[in-house]
């Protein structure tokens, strides 16, 4: 669903993806592991059509979509879905009317019936309950004065209404305690089916712990170095980055 | 002639007195003179005035101007009154009193409500001591001038302890008036002790590009513990200009509310001056400015804290787009002996145009050493991330835009208390707000 081949961008005049090839099928789960400054969070961005970034070569399908010619909004409507690192605030515009105009603007552009307020309350309150989520986060305005657990709970509340086909993931793990990761980790599982897939950018290991990983990537200085499955998470965690590339070298 | 020519002037103002000989007290003919006098030694402003110094000028004093012997051919069956209005409305086209259109019938019986040209013949001694208050001393150069020429507007009295529930609408409408064409109104609030009011002067026009300039100044007295909420919305065409003076002097524990929304008229200034006479005195002020194409909306509002333990609050912003103009100077003086005053202002900015410009100024004259006063003045653009952040959601772009701006709004706009009005106002901000976005 996923195929990109060579992806080199910039920033500024600030090269940060070197040249990114990496293939995602239905039903996989890639996870995107990397020292900071490396262009993960860039690679997310770029996928989703950030407008700060400029692509100077390469190729992005998306369910047979040239991806790079879309804008962000097209984007999303074609059913990618990147949670946000930092998710941002927005002062005045309460959650539940964020929620509810996105999810009818995407279910519009697929051709499904707008919800009306009853049917979106009930859906969102099954999501809610699944994420342990209090009500109340509804009527406050998106993301602000939540606490970091609070925004990737949020992140990953959209990630089940929204339910889109490819989700990247920009380290929607770090920052959590064990109970919410756990938490975050059950959305993820219960997002996930044999018809979607899922791009998991992280530091950790805690939450390959609770999500299943088909494939492995190291990401280092704007490429993918090494690719492997879960045994490459764990030479990470005990050798550390350097190591572990200079391994491949020998 | 031209706006800047004090020739034009002296010829105008002569020919007023010569028409009005006779035909109303001495007093105010004396005051008039008194005003026009006042204006001669102002002159006109320029630049090198502080109060002036980030107005473009040209915008008004190379203007043409005459004044329209006669109404402007309108047909009154054609002016279509804003839906809010139900009742208890005034109507003043091309700055004339027109009792066709006005809805008096259902104020109700203690609420005084009269024609300037009626106040003065049914409640001279009131009038003559408004008049006598020489209010346009203190204010701009046109509020003297105003006072010299202005033969209409409305005057407003409301007796101890009456309180009046119902909105008051004041209507100013411009309808085909001459080209060029300057009026003046003049307009008394007399709000006695213990009384409370809500007052809303609308201005607007079904002209599209004639050009016309309407000075409007209002004077309003709280008496102790009166209460005023006062609207204004300056809604006219693009070949409007618009002076808008009011001036505000409170009792004792006295409140006043205003809020002011400017969204039409190629020039357009404001000035609102506030005088806390007496202990405990209030006043909270609020304003929203859309500058768009080549307007410019000027707000300029001065605080005077005279007596201890008053309080002040300024809530003003602004959303300034393709080259328009936007101005707010905040000036608050808290006089030596206004100890325990508290005062605070806020101005917040969003550019939406390199070519837009916006000049803030706070302008503080603290001369008492307890005081509590705060202030501060934001200039910036719509968060891009924001934008993103919508975007990836699947929002549009312009759709994105359009929110955050709604959301830029919309505390200053809900806190407008009539429904009718918040709606009619929020409709009005919204449909520019779209040609802001679209372009």
């Amino acid at each position: 669903m996923l195929e990109i081949k060579n992806l080199h961008a910039s920033v500024h005049e600030k090269s940060i993806l070197k040249g990114v090839t990496l293939t995602i099928r239905p039903g996989e789960i890639h996870v995107l592991i990397g020292p900071n400054g490396s262009g993960k969070t860039t690679l997310g961005h770029v996928l989703a059509g950030a407008p700060k970034y400029t692509v100077s070569q390469g190729q992005v399908l998306f369910n047979h979509h040239d991806l790079l010619m879309l804008n962000p909004e097209e984007r999303a409507r074609q059913g990618l879905f990147l949670g946000f690192q930092y998710p941002i605030e927005i002062p005045g515009v309460s959650n539940i009317y964020f929620l509810k105009t996105a999810l009818n603007i995407l279910r519009t552009q697929q051709g499904q019936k707008a919800l009306d307020a009853l049917d979106f309350k009930v859906l969102v309150k099954e999501k809610l309950d699944m994420l342990k989520m209090d009500e109340s986060f509804l009527y406050r305005s998106v993301n602000e004065g939540f606490s970091g657990g609070e925004k990737k709970r949020n992140e990953i509340l959209q990630l089940l209404i929204f339910n889109p086909t490819l989700a990247i993931l920009d380290e929607t793990d770090s920052g959590l305690d064990v109970d919410a990761l756990k938490d975050v980790a059950a959305g993820i599982n219960h997002f996930h089916h044999e018809g979607n897939g899922v791009l998991l950018i992280t530091h950790y290991k805690r939450l390959l712990e609770y999500v299943r990983s088909d494939h492995v990537h190291l990401f280092y200085d704007g490429t993918i170095k090494k690719s492997g499955d879960y045994q490459l998470v764990s030479d990470i965690e005990k050798l550390g980055y350097e190591k572990v590339l200079a391994l491949e070298s020998i | 002639m031209n706006f800047s020519d004090i020739k034009f002037w002296e010829q105008a103002f002569e020919l007023k007195s010569s028409l009005l000989e006779g035909h109303e007290p001495d007093w105010l003919s004396k005051i008039r003179k008194l005003a026009f006098l006042n204006f001669l030694k102002q002159g006109l402003p320029h630049n090198k005035l502080e109060d002036w110094k980030y107005n473009d000028l040209n915008k008004l004093l190379s203007r043409d101007a005459c004044f329209a012997e006669s109404d402007g051919g309108q047909m009154l069956s054609d002016i279509e009154l804003p839906n809010y209005i139900n009742s208890h409305c005034l109507v003043f086209v091309n700055g004339r009193y027109c009792p066709a259109l006005s809805l008096r019938n259902a104020f109700s019986a203690n609420i005084n409500i009269y024609s300037f040209s009626e106040a003065v013949k049914i409640i001279p001694e009131v009038m003559k001591s408004l008049w006598l208050k020489k209010t346009y001393l203190t204010q701009q150069v046109f509020a003297s001038l105003n006072t010299a020429f202005a033969e209409e507007g409305y005057v407003l009295h409301i007796p101890r302890d009456v309180q009046s529930v119902l909105p008051i609408y004041i209507l100013f409408i411009g309808d085909h008036a001459h080209k060029n064409s300057v009026a003046h109104t003049h307009n008394f609030v007399l709000l006695e002790k213990g009384s409370k009011a809500t007052l809303v002067e609308h201005f607007y026009d079904n002209v599209t590009e004639e050009s016309y300039i309407h000075s409007n100044f209002t004077e309003m007295h709280l008496f102790d513990n009166a209460e005023l909420m006062h609207y204004h919305l300056g809604d006219a065409s693009w070949g409007a200009c618009h002076l808008a003076d009011w001036h505000v002097s409170q009792g004792k524990n006295s409140v006043f509310q205003s809020f002011s929304c400017a969204l039409g008229s190629d020039f357009s200034r404001h000035d609102l001056q506030v005088q806390l006479n007496a202990s405990g005195a209030q006043c909270d002020l609020r304003g929203l400015y859309h500058a768009r194409q080549t307007q410019e909306l000027d707000y300029h509002t001065s605080i005077n804290h005279v007596k201890p333990n008053c309080k002040s609050h300024e809530y003003y912003k602004g959303i300034l787009n393709d080259s328009g103009h936007g101005i707010f100077n905040g000036k608050v003086m808290v006089s030596p002996n206004a100890q325990k005053s508290q005062t605070s202002q806020v101005n917040k900015n969003l550019l939406l145009s390199d070519r837009a410009e916006i000049d803030t100024k706070p302008e503080l004259k603290i001369y008492a050493d307890d005081v509590k006063c705060t202030h501060g003045a934001t200039v910036g653009q719509l968060e891009e991330d924001e934008i993103f952040y919508l975007r990836a959601r699947g929002m549009g772009e312009q759709a994105a835009r359009q929110l955050l701006l709604e959301v830029f709004v919309s505390d200053i706009v809900n806190a407008i208390d009539i429904a009718m009005l918040r709606d009619y106002v929020s409709h009005r901000i919204l449909s520019t707000l779209e040609v802001s976005c679209g372009s």
